[in-house]
């Protein structure tokens, strides 16, 4: 946390080392790669699930778009907010973020209701556009 | 990607090339895993194998990322603000808008550039 921004010139950061540089570039690439790997996740046997369960096909599209939706919502207001509260714990809390919805996501099967697990789908599917933002 | 941009001034247009190549990746992957780990073990093996993951790469965020980096973010700052005030060293005094009065551009050079011309190839084609 940065209370003072005047703090930062008097005590300028010191110079960070070529590896550990590469290190962060390459881990910020997998985890780029992973987040939006799971924008698209779901496609292939979406329709299948939706199908064994008998839920109309019109909200498996609102399920994959609310994704982006989110995104565009969140964006704007997290690039301001990351300025404030610096850029570490962001991309640790996106990234918890998104490893626990996919633990929900893997148990919201168990579900009878249709109109509850597509509820928490859009939820679920929410949490996850906030997460890839904060990443 | 706000972060590792700081890390290279020189070549951020590189970086962030990069890091739209691994979006393109990402989505394009993303149903070919999500296959196989469907075949391999059903839908809850799926979702718990991506959500472990995340979980293991979140575990590790402390130790890759010094907390050094959250004072970047204010440095920026003030050298963002030191260059529109002009008070910077670095700082010329020629803005785009001076570059172009000079360079007299017509429509018909914007078409030679192939910076412009190659999307938009590539674009008309994919339609079609």
């Amino acid at each position: 946390m940065i209370n003072n921004p005047n703090e930062s010139l008097l005590n300028p950061p010191k110079k960070i080392d070529l590896p550990v540089k590469s290190l962060m570039t390459f881990y910020m690439f997998v985890l780029n790669i992973l987040a939006w790997a799971c924008y698209s996740i779901i496609a292939p046997f979406m329709p299948l699930l939706y199908k064994k369960r008998g839920i109309n096909e019109t909200v498996m599209g609102y399920v994959i778009g609310i994704y982006s939706l989110s995104m565009v919502v969140l964006s704007p207001l997290m690039g301001s907010i990351i300025n404030k509260i610096g850029r570490r714990w962001p991309i640790a809390i996106g990234s918890v973020m998104m490893g626990v919805t996919f633990l929900v996501f893997a148990f919201a099967t168990y579900i009878e209701s249709n109109e509850y697990f597509v509820a928490l789908s859009l939820l679920l599917r929410i949490l996850q556009g906030a997460g890839t933002v904060l990443l | 990607m706000s972060i590792v941009a700081t890390f290279y001034p020189s070549n951020r247009e590189w970086l962030i090339g990069v890091f739209e190549a691994a979006i393109g990746a990402g989505m394009m992957l993303g149903p070919f895993i999500g296959t196989v780990l469907w075949a391999w073990g059903g839908y809850v093996f799926m979702n718990l194998v991506i959500g472990g993951i995340f979980l293991v790469l979140a575990l590790f965020i402390p130790k890759v990322f010094p907390s050094m980096i959250d004072l970047y973010t204010s440095c920026q700052k003030t050298a963002d603000a030191e260059i529109y005030a002009g008070s910077s060293d670095h700082d010329s005094g020629v803005t785009i808008s001076d570059v172009m009065k000079d360079l007299n551009l017509t429509r018909c050079d914007l078409l030679k550039t192939p910076r412009y011309i190659m999307p938009l190839i590539c674009g008309m084609l994919g339609y079609w």
